[in-house]
């Protein structure tokens, strides 16, 4: 196994570990509750959770810490594609549930997030036509 | 089963000079997972380092690259 998919499977454990933890903190209380401090500890178990990952599979094998190819890169594209389409969605779903409540800020809050990443990405692709790639 | 319109015979040329698949990896900058993705044809090389590949195992590219309809 890669180092690049070692690192995959430390973030998706990862990721999945402290969104259990956090779905589970939100059972009973609802969505429309929370806390800040919720919020802290559960981003913060996430980056504590990945680079103490990282630290081990980098410890284990050392060689092959700094290693990555055109392989990992292209598969790290291809899935930063889904998750970005993931995101986008989601957003979606939150101007639409904000616009229902009549939540206007976190509508415009959401729409403008959407429209600041297509930004990035356009100008980013128009960059890349220009000085070539 | 691979999909990719060529085949290649990088297993065969390494095995000749004694190369193991971490020696090729090494020389061409790739990590031993993608050489080994390589040879299996699970992984389709960019040109560049198709090239590096040739280099290494000392042979022209079309030595080791093989459409699939000019095989034997």
């Amino acid at each position: 196994m890669s180092f690049s998919e070692k690192s995959a499977w430390v973030l998706l454990v990862a990721a999945v570990a402290v969104a259990g933890f956090y779905i589970r903190s939100l059972t009973g209380a609802g969505f429309d509750v929370g806390s800040l401090s919720l919020v802290i500890k559960a981003v913060a178990a996430f980056v504590v959770l990945v680079v103490v990952g990282q630290i081990v599979i980098s410890v284990l094998r050392p060689s092959e810490a700094d290693k990555s190819d055109e392989r990992d890169l292209r598969i790290a594209r291809r899935a930063e594609a889904v998750g970005s389409g993931l995101l986008s969605i989601v957003l979606l779903g939150i101007v639409a549930l904000g616009a229902w409540q009549e939540q206007w800020m976190f509508v415009h809050l959401a729409y403008l997030a959407l429209l600041a990443a297509e930004i990035a990405k356009a100008s980013m692709q128009i960059v890349q036509y220009r000085v070539g790639n | 089963m691979s999909d990719l319109p060529f085949t290649n015979r990088i297993r065969d040329l390494r095995e000749a000079k004694g190369i193991t698949q971490i020696q090729l990896a090494d020389a061409i900058g790739m990590t031993r997972q993608t050489v080994a993705a390589i040879e299996k044809g699970k992984y389709s090389p960019s040109l560049e380092a198709a090239f590096r590949i040739a280099s290494v195992l000392g042979v022209s590219i079309t030595e080791v690259f093989v459409a699939l309809d000019e095989e034997d």
